[in-house]
């Protein structure tokens, strides 16, 4: 009996931190922002996550209730993208490292289309229920721009078409109305690359 | 001459009573004894350090929260860039996936 428990344990513990921890390291991607013209990067995890999530809007906001809902399942979310001068500045293989640790279980690639010098990857990690996903990763390439976006924690199918726009949260609108009074900044994070 | 015998007498030497050097050295080493002041005495120092400690406590609370709030709204920035960042690539998916599905088979 003792030793069916500590199984139990080992196992929950196994699942438990292969869903927490990310599949790949996003340094990787670090030796592409001495040639990027502009470079976004954002890491948000742990309490820093929950206080952005906390001071999204008034909880009377429909908006704001959508994605403080969709974020309090979330552990993280880790952006890096980057703008180039010129085509050519990257390569297939500076990606290789991100999908090494993606072709792991329990991910699985759902989207993957080329078109052009176009490229749009989107993974997902599925909870053990299968029911949802455990966190989602997308790649998106263009010669002259890479984006690769990292959410970690439990997200729904739903959540996801959601965060695309089509079922009523809208990112821009939300972002519109909390800027007045507050910082103010651009939409974008853009660093100008020296 | 009466006043020199005066004089003389006054200035006799004379001998200490018994035991009395012993009782200096002891007095001596003893801790000198402080008046006892009531706290009330010290008011105005009171009063001062307490103002002091109060208003330290107050700016070091409010520049706290200042900071934490300036945290936030840095976050939620992130945050909210990261919602948008997200959108555009999965947009960006859908878009394709529509294109590519739209072009006709050979």
């Amino acid at each position: 009996m003792k030793r069916l428990l500590l199984s139990a344990v080992i196992a929950i513990c196994a699942a438990l931190s292969a869903h927490a921890q990310a599949p790949f390291d996003l340094a990787s991607l670090d030796k592409l922002e001495a040639r990027a013209k502009n470079r976004t990067n954002i890491t948000l995890d742990g309490p820093l996550l929950k206080l952005a999530a906390s001071f999204l809007g008034a909880s009377d906001d429909k908006d704001a209730a959508q994605i403080k809902a969709l974020v309090s399942n979330l552990t993280g979310v880790y952006v890096r993208g980057f703008e180039f001068d010129k085509d050519g500045q990257y390569s297939d293989a500076d990606l290789e490292t991100l999908r090494a640790g993606l072709r792991r279980a329990p991910w699985s690639r759902i989207v993957e289309v080329h078109e052009g010098g176009e490229l749009s990857e989107i993974w997902v990690a599925q909870t053990p229920a299968g029911d949802k996903f455990a966190g989602v990763a997308i790649i998106d390439a263009e010669p002259r721009e890479l984006t690769v976006v990292y959410i970690s924690g439990v997200i729904s199918p739903d959540d996801v078409a959601r965060l695309n726009g089509r079922f009523g949260i809208n990112v821009d609108a939300l972002d519109r109305k909390i800027k007045p009074g507050n910082n103010g900044n651009s939409n974008k994070k853009k660093d100008q690359a020296q | 001459m009466n006043m020199e015998n005066e004089l003389r007498k006054a200035l006799r030497r004379e001998s200490s009573p018994a035991g009395f050097a012993d009782r200096v050295v002891a007095k001596a080493g003893q801790p000198v004894p402080r008046p006892h002041q009531p706290w009330w005495k010290f008011r105005p120092l009171v009063f001062a350090n307490a103002f002091a400690l109060t208003g330290v406590l107050f700016i070091g609370g409010v520049m706290y929260q200042r900071h934490e709030e300036q945290r936030a709204l840095e976050a939620r920035r992130q945050l909210v860039t990261a919602l948008n960042v997200t959108k555009a690539s999965l947009q960006k998916a859908q878009e394709r996936i529509r294109r590519v599905a739209a072009k006709p088979i050979l």
